[in-house]
């Protein structure tokens, strides 16, 4: 059973995700198509908050580290993996390079040029990746049909499956 | 440029040849802090993520003092590259074709 904390995380995360549907689907050629990037972060951070709030550690104030603490990018380094029910992959590259590219897209106007398809749909793989290895490691079974959920051993291969392809290894 | 932004700038070079699919990288300092920007061939995208962040991270723990903040691009017309690296005064890597290995590694 989840906290109410890492239930509210995870449903932010779906919230933000369904924003990126919706741009994805209305808004490719827009001017502000960029801004599905910082949505895409922002989604992705929220799964690692409920990663966090899972495992008990404290959510980080910053994303950057200062001289007191880890900020989230450098704990998502160092600990955003997953090594169970057969499955082994780590994240924080991933979510970095996410970070990097909401900073491009809201800050740095001579770099958001480089942000194309390519690198939308790029960074719409390594969310799918930080989702899946954040449900495999808190046991989070979706559910398929109201009241009905996917059998266990079924749901880790597909996530097995689907992380390989993420990661070209199929 | 500190020695250790210069040690780390050859490292760099060194550890990313263009047999990865790197085809163009580009750095910029700014003071304790080394701005790395790759251009990567789209099928080698997913890999040389990982790659090249653990390699920064690496060499931030080698060169005490150094933040290695690293970006990752797909290759798609030179022009484009040639602009940004233009609009935002950026050093071009000369990369090396393979990995080199020294006699000690």
């Amino acid at each position: 059973m989840f906290s109410q904390e890492c239930q509210s995380f995870l449903k932010k995360a779906k919230n933000n995700e369904r924003l990126v549907d919706y741009l994805k689907d209305n808004c490719r050629n827009r001017a502000f198509f960029d801004w599905a990037f910082v949505v895409i972060f922002y989604s992705a951070l929220h799964y690692f908050n409920a990663f966090l709030s899972y495992k008990g550690k404290g959510i980080p104030s910053s994303h950057i580290s200062n001289a007191a603490k880890d900020g989230r990018i450098a704990l998502a380094h160092s600990i955003f993996y997953t090594n169970k029910n057969g499955i082994m992959d780590s994240v924080g590259s991933d979510f970095e390079q996410l970070f990097n590219w909401s900073c491009d897209s809201r800050y740095k106007y001579s770099v958001k040029g480089l942000l194309g398809n390519s690198e939308f749909e790029a960074a719409l793989r390594m969310l799918e990746a930080i989702k899946l290895v954040t449900f495999n490691e808190i046991g989070f079974r979706p559910k398929k049909r109201k009241g009905e959920t996917i059998g266990f051993i079924k749901l880790s291969d597909s996530y097995r499956n689907s992380l390989k392809n993420i990661r070209g290894l199929e | 440029m500190s020695k250790k932004q210069m040690e780390a700038i050859e490292l760099i070079r060194n550890f990313t040849p263009q047999e990865f699919g790197i085809k163009k990288a580009y750095y910029k300092i700014q003071k304790d802090e080394l701005e790395l920007l790759f251009f990567v061939e789209e099928s080698k995208m997913a890999s040389l993520i990982g790659y090249i962040k653990s390699l920064s991270s690496l060499l931030e723990k080698k060169l005490d003092g150094v933040t290695v903040k690293s970006s990752i691009y797909i290759y798609k017309d030179k022009a484009k590259v040639d602009k940004v690296a233009k609009d935002n005064d950026l050093e071009k890597f000369d990369l090396v074709k393979k990995l080199k290995f020294s006699p000690s590694c």
